[in-house]
């Protein structure tokens, strides 16, 4: 238990320490155009992350449910994805984690040329990553149903997909 | 007491990551604006995107922090609901 919460605590230190070492040196990126690509790609990196943390998660979640609705013949199709349900999971909360700290840190690289649609990408994105670790990490049942409720709004998920369409767009031009 | 140092260093390194990049970014500033070229590439990043404060920026931008409002009350008046529907009735 002891070795586990050490471990745990170093983790956390060594991110927190790779993200102070990371942005200065890399704060001259907008300099050098090589440079600005590979923050550029970042962004790119998080979209791709998204997309396939997120469409598997969401198909399987939406075929468990219509299997169990559905009766008593499609009941052991939701049965087995259930035992595959841990595994994707896993893989959604991963990539999604990488997605992330990967878009922030696009953001905060080219946060020179912040604009709004950013800004409020950056905003969606933190609230749906913080509802994700709510719901995960919390044992308080309120906080658990609240993490659920958030995480799985549609409306979120409908304006996380607009903006960062709306961010590629306009980037773009 | 432990619990609240850890939640302090963990606060004091975050606003350094965050405090940082600015500082150097600042400095950047400076620098570009030495040399016309430098305020021109400077202009021509001012151009790009939908810039904060202006109107149609504001309006995407309180959009968006309203409808993550909207969807938290939502949530929250979603939860109180139907606590207040499963309790017993004095």
């Amino acid at each position: 238990m002891t070795i586990k919460k050490t471990n745990w605590k170093f983790v956390v230190f060594l991110t927190l320490l790779s993200l102070l070492v990371i942005p200065p040196t890399l704060a001259y990126a907008d300099d050098d155009d090589e440079a600005e690509d590979i923050v550029e790609n970042l962004g790119w990196v998080a979209v791709g992350a998204g997309i396939m943390a997120n469409i598997p998660f969401i198909a399987m979640n939406k075929i468990r449910r219509y299997a169990i609705k559905t009766g008593s013949s499609t009941v052991q199709v939701a049965k087995q994805i259930r035992t595959v349900y841990k595994p994707i999971l896993n893989f959604h909360i991963m990539l999604n984690s990488i997605g992330y700290f990967a878009g922030m840190t696009h953001g905060l690289l080219l946060s020179r040329h912040l604009d709004s649609i950013s800004l409020s990408l950056a905003i969606v994105m933190s609230v749906m990553m913080i509802s994700g670790l709510l719901l995960k990490y919390t044992s308080s049942r309120n906080s658990k149903i609240f993490g659920k409720l958030l995480h799985g709004q549609f409306g979120l998920v409908i304006l996380l997909a607009a903006l960062v369409v709306l961010h590629i767009v306009v980037g773009d031009d | 007491m432990k619990s609240i140092s850890i939640v302090f260093v963990l606060f004091v390194m975050l606003s350094m990551v965050y405090a940082i990049p600015a500082v150097y970014a600042e400095d950047d500033d400076e620098e570009d604006r030495e040399g016309f070229g430098e305020m021109k590439r400077e202009r021509e990043h001012q151009d790009e995107g939908i810039p904060l404060g202006t109107d149609i920026g504001n309006v995407i931008l309180y959009g968006t922090i309203a409808a993550i409002g909207a969807s938290i009350a939502y949530t929250a008046f979603k939860i109180t609901s139907s606590k207040r529907k499963s309790s017993p009735k004095s």
